[in-house]
């Protein structure tokens, strides 16, 4: 499941013009040149491939403030 | 099949209808086009004055409603429709034959009439009456059977117009033996007819004419344009059509309104939730109302992504829908019918890119083997 989510998070950067680095996912989402609307994006597909949306699930997850804490919603 | 021979029923229908004197109204659930014909002819020699044509899943027309709907005169022959529902519960609405009849002049006797539509609804009824006002002959197919079954019948009886929404056109385009049909007169209404599918028909039946008619539940017919481009001339706007109809802007909305006002009558306004803009001499439809959603802020017209999704080489149509999203409200998915070999997801978007603003670049993309239509034939944008 990590992997899926991370090959979905490389494929929106690489069209936004970011290269994902595995230590990007120590940093915060908007430190990484990527709008709220790339999110958005990775959110609906991942939803739209498994079947789920941890942030829609449980509101009380809030918005991700590190790149990891966005992969980890899924791995719950 | 059913082959509907209007002058033959004229006359069959003249010989052995007995007179339904006293009855205000004819009340046909689930009609074919034939019962509807002789509803016609029941109207026209006003053995009722009413005739409601009703689906089966609508609520029964309650008495009270035939007597105060029917624009405030008794003896105004009028015929009674179900809106489609599709925004709300079904509502009857009754329009005026004279109105109706307006719109089906006789400029080209000795058609053959393929009906696509249910006879329930106003798209159907258009053609029917278009058909009893020109004595053409009309070719209704089963009901539910698929266009690969009816296709042979509609060749076989040399049907040479038709009559459909652009989601229907752009289907039965994508199948080969569709083009073997000897059209002559091809008429699009019901949704936005973008230039691109004009210029599709256009080019497998160059001899034919092209028209797309704008008409609501509402108002009945209110114009017709046939030069082959989108939209329709800035000229129309502020004088009465050869409808009655009077057209006017209200915040970038289409409002239609009958131009009785002037002779005394009661005026009716309708605003139609349809999104007009002006280019040049031609006002152009964008969508509906209803079709624009916000994606971070931003607006973004459902009507417009499926335009520029069905410029795509290979994609027969295309159904744009709002999928709601924790991060910016919502994002566009984007169902991709093809005719041809399916682009890769990158590649569609790629080509979104050029024409598009970001947040109207589908979100999520899906290749469907068909898309989701109503029994009339409109997309079905929410589930």
């Amino acid at each position: 499941m990590r992997a899926f989510v991370i090959n979905e998070i490389s494929e929106v950067f690489e069209a936004e013009g970011v290269r994902f680095k595995e230590e990007m996912l120590e940093l915060g989402v908007m430190e990484l040149g990527v709008d709220s609307l790339s999110y958005a994006v990775i959110v609906a597909r991942l939803e739209s491939k498994t079947g789920r949306d941890p942030f829609t699930e449980d509101p009380s997850r809030g918005y991700p403030k590190l790149l990891s804490d966005f992969v980890n919603a899924y791995l719950g | 099949m059913a082959i509907v021979r209007i002058s033959e029923t004229k006359e069959k229908i003249l010989q052995r209808e007995p007179y339904l004197t006293g009855d205000k109204a004819l009340i046909l659930t689930s009609p074919s086009a034939n019962s509807v014909i002789e509803g016609l002819f029941r109207l026209e020699l006003k053995q009722i004055n009413q005739l409601i044509l009703r689906p089966d899943d609508s609520p029964p027309p309650r008495n009270s409603n035939l007597a105060t709907r029917g624009h405030g005169k008794e003896n105004v022959q009028s015929i009674g429709l179900y809106t489609s529902g599709t925004t709300g519960n079904p509502e009857l609405h009754f329009h005026p034959l004279h109105e109706l009849k307006k719109a089906s002049k006789s400029s080209h006797p000795g058609k053959v009439w393929g009906l696509l539509y249910q006879p329930f609804r106003m798209a159907g009824l258009q053609v029917i009456l278009q058909a009893w006002a020109t004595d053409a002959t009309l070719v209704e197919p089963e009901p539910g059977s698929t266009p690969l079954a009816f296709l042979d019948e509609f060749i076989d009886e040399g049907v040479d117009s038709l009559s459909g929404t652009p989601s229907r056109w752009r289907s039965l385009l994508s199948l080969e033996k569709f083009r073997l049909l000897p059209l002559k007169h091809i008429t699009l209404g019901g949704e936005i007819a973008d230039q691109v599918i004009l210029d599709k028909l256009s080019g497998f039946f160059p001899l034919a004419e092209i028209r797309h008619v704008y008409a609501t539940t509402e108002t009945g017919p209110v114009f017709s344009v046939s030069d082959r481009l989108e939209g329709f001339p800035v000229s129309w706007m502020q004088r009465e059509l050869s409808s009655g109809k009077r057209l006017s802007l209200s915040n970038g909305e289409l409002v239609v309104s009958n131009g009785q006002a002037a002779q005394g009558g009661t005026q009716k306004v309708v605003h139609t939730g349809d999104l007009i803009s002006q280019q040049g001499d031609r006002f152009r439809f964008i969508g509906r109302s209803g079709d624009v959603v916000k994606v971070g802020g931003v607006k973004v017209s459902l009507s417009d992504v499926e335009k520029h999704c069905n410029a795509i080489p290979g994609v027969a149509d295309t159904l744009a829908r709002a999928i709601s999203n924790p991060f910016v409200g919502a994002v566009i998915q984007a169902e991709l019918q093809w005719k041809g070999q399916p682009l890769s997801d990158q590649e569609v978007r790629k080509i979104l890119m050029k024409s598009l603003p970001k947040p109207a670049i589908p979100a999520v993309i899906l290749s469907v083997e068909t898309l989701d239509l109503s029994d009339s034939f409109k997309k079905v944008r929410k589930k």
